[in-house]
């Protein structure tokens, strides 16, 4: 039982890493497709810029909460309180990424729409990419 | 114009209400499994609530698509 807590608390360490390295690389991305895409139009620059970021810090938020929250998870923790904290998690970062979608289309004018949502979703497939690169595993589930 | 507004807003709605149909479909599934797997293995506790993160990601994935969408048609077009 203890070697078991043990090794779910490693693999939790390593999950926690390989998610900090792929929110660096798609920090990395998004200043990228920034700077490309303004060579088009500053407009289509900062577009990309802030639809890359809607994605970003709800994200960062969620995977912060979560895996440090999973970091403390002992085995004798309930499953249904352990749930309870994933749905929190999971509606708090739905609901800053729904506000920052709103802020953004209320404050920011003029704005590209093909820009932003370019690059919000080229960000979320290349996470996509980088958790399947990151656990083989995964893809066999 | 008055009518092509409605209509805009009728759109947007429906891009957010489906997506939360979407959104709560795939979530209540993957939260049942996640209690499943916590009843028969309550020490894989914690790597469950690792792989629940990843998969919550690739199940919001597409109604928050979904959501900006409608919050543009909601905020910019109509």
């Amino acid at each position: 039982m203890l070697k078991n807590s043990r090794s779910t608390r490693g693999h939790t360490q390593v999950v926690r890493q390989k998610t900090l390295l792929n929110i660096v690389y798609q920090l990395i991305a998004i200043g990228a497709i920034a700077l490309l895409v303004s060579l088009k139009s500053w407009e289509w620059g900062y577009s990309a810029l802030l639809g890359g970021l809607i994605y970003l810090i709800p994200y960062a938020y969620a995977a912060n909460r979560i895996l440090i929250d999973a970091a403390h998870t002992t085995a004798e923790q309930s499953a249904n309180r352990t749930l309870a904290d994933l749905y929190i998690g999971q509606i708090w970062k739905m609901v800053i990424g729904a506000l920052l979608f709103a802020l953004v289309f209320v404050l920011v004018k003029p704005l590209s729409p093909f820009s932003l949502f370019g690059t919000y979703i080229a960000v979320q497939a290349l996470g996509w990419y980088l958790q399947m690169r990151a656990d083989k595993r995964f893809i066999k589930l | 114009m008055e009518l092509a507004s409605a209509i805009l807003y009728i759109a947007g709605a429906l891009m957010l209400g489906l997506g939360a149909v979407g959104a709560a479909i795939g979530v209540g599934i993957l939260g049942g499994k996640f209690l499943e797997g916590a009843a028969r293995q309550p020490e894989l506790i914690p790597m469950l609530r690792t792989q629940f993160f990843i998969v919550m990601g690739l199940v919001d994935a597409v109604p928050m698509i979904g959501v900006g969408l409608g919050m543009y048609v909601l905020f910019a077009v109509a």
